[in-house]
């Protein structure tokens, strides 16, 4: 039986993209609008592009927290796309300080930024394809099958996760000279800072793992 | 990492060729070319309505809503972006990332406006670039027909603090012409941008593309003609630029 993906939507972040990508892999996919309609998933996907405040301002203010922290209380499965993935750790010092979800302990912080490019990015935003390397524990190695190690991935950040558990970060991505949380796992949850929707077809695999294994 | 991409530049729902943005050449279908170059391994594709500023039309977005169902990577539309409305609705077409030009050539501020609703990632800049008889460059608009008054450089350094996540540099005279990027354009703007360039206008050959990916600041370059002509595959490009030394995300086999 096919298992219901519901994809939040509270009006910030390419739900389309997200969508499409999933109904690519042949999922059975729904965008909700209210938190009620959480419910009745088995997978919840978090998409997010944009600032970190203004995209907890929405969650807050649509009353999606509580509805995920209660579809959480059953372990079942959760995908945090980008800032939705940041989303989930304790706070973010993007703009000042922020609260998150608090459903990973860890924090979002800003990439280092350098002018000679060798202890820090040049420019940020960081728009660009990085290799991406899973650890190599079996639910990062679930994630990432059939992907290959090195295997590129689209970024789009500033800000980055700092898993508190080292063992939450199941893989890394090389951003030029600095190493950056490219995803993590922790139980049912799972979050990745690159597009999968966006990273072409080795993106529509890791969906697809997710989908079968989580 | 440099980054591939393909251009597309549309009118009335079909693919054209321009030179220095004028001279329309029809191509084909825009919908199979897309699936092509993203089969091909595009990093990234660039949608650009030619004639929506003109005529305030936003044809792009039926085109932009079936990219989205089948080509998986970062899709940027330009071309009749008004308002934070046209912005919005672009965006739900399956739109990543928005290339203004006239828009804020005549209100700078609608970048930050837009920048703060969408996120600077889904800002880009887009600079039509002429050069002037001093040896600077002014920014043009309504694809490359009128002058803006503004210095290039001023302009991008200006964009820059407005919150934008990405620009876009075409250069008019060099567009369509498959003789190569304007270099000093792209090293003066390398120099002054704080966030990710785009080099447009130009692309002829890998040799081109070398030369173009070199300049220090440079992070992306479009390709149109020698892609929409056959002249050149995606993996020609990117195996040319890997054997010279830049650094390209390889196809996966």
């Amino acid at each position: 039986m096919s298992r219901n993906v519901k994809i939040i939507n509270c009006g910030i972040g390419n739900i389309k993209s997200t969508h499409m990508a999933f109904e690519a892999i042949g999922s059975s996919v729904e965008v909700i609008y209210a938190p009620n309609q959480i419910n009745h998933a088995d997978m919840l996907i978090l998409p997010g592009v944009g600032a970190f405040s203004r995209y907890m301002e929405a969650m807050v203010s649509q009353g999606w927290v509580d509805a995920i922290r209660e579809y959480l209380i059953l372990e079942r499965p959760i995908l945090g796309i980008c800032v939705g993935m940041q989303s989930m750790f304790d706070e973010s010092y993007e703009r000042g300080t922020t609260s998150g979800l608090e459903i990973l302990p860890g924090k979002i912080t800003k990439m280092p930024q350098s002018a000679d490019a060798t202890s820090g990015l040049r420019k940020l935003p960081f728009v660009n394809w990085s290799p991406v390397t899973a650890e190599d524990t079996v639910s990062a190695q679930n994630l990432f099958s059939d992907i290959a190690d090195g295997t590129f991935f689209y970024f789009v950040h500033s800000m980055m996760a700092v898993p508190q558990k080292k063992h939450v970060q199941c893989a890394s991505a090389q951003h030029d000279s600095i190493s950056v949380c490219a995803a993590v796992v922790d139980g049912h949850i799972y979050g990745t800072q690159f597009h999968p929707e966006k990273s072409g077809p080795d993106g529509l695999r890791l969906l697809k793992n997710f989908i079968s294994n989580a | 990492m440099k980054r591939v991409i393909a251009r597309i530049d549309i009118k009335n729902n079909t693919l054209i060729k321009t030179v220095q943005l004028e001279g329309l050449r029809i191509v084909g279908d825009p919908k199979e070319r897309m699936l092509v170059y993203y089969e091909q391994g595009a990093d990234e594709l660039l949608y650009m309505d030619i004639v929506a500023s003109l005529y305030g039309r936003n044809g792009l977005f039926d085109l932009i809503d079936i990219a989205s169902q089948n080509c998986f990577v970062p899709l940027t539309v330009g071309g009749g972006i008004r308002s934070l409305e046209d912005a919005k609705k672009a965006m739900m077409a399956g739109a990543d990332k928005l290339a203004i030009n006239t828009a804020a050539i005549s209100k700078p501020k609608i970048l930050s406006e837009l920048a703060n609703v969408l996120g600077s990632q889904a800002i880009v800049l887009s600079v039509e670039a002429q050069q002037m008889a001093d040896g600077g460059w002014q920014a043009f608009y309504d694809n490359g027909r009128e002058p803006s008054g503004r210095d290039v450089l001023a302009w991008v350094e200006e964009a820059c603090s407005l919150g934008i996540g990405e620009i876009l540099v075409t250069s008019i005279a060099k567009e369509g012409m498959n003789k190569g990027f304007d270099l000093d354009l792209l090293q003066a703007i390398g120099k002054v941008a704080t966030v990710p360039v785009i080099a447009s206008g130009g692309y002829g050959n890998s040799t081109h593309g070398i030369e173009c990916l070199s300049v220090e600041g440079i992070d992306a370059m479009t390709v149109a003609g020698a892609l929409h002509f056959d002249r050149q595959t995606i993996p020609e490009i990117k195996s040319d630029l890997l054997n010279a030394g830049i650094p390209v995300r390889e196809n996966a086999p």
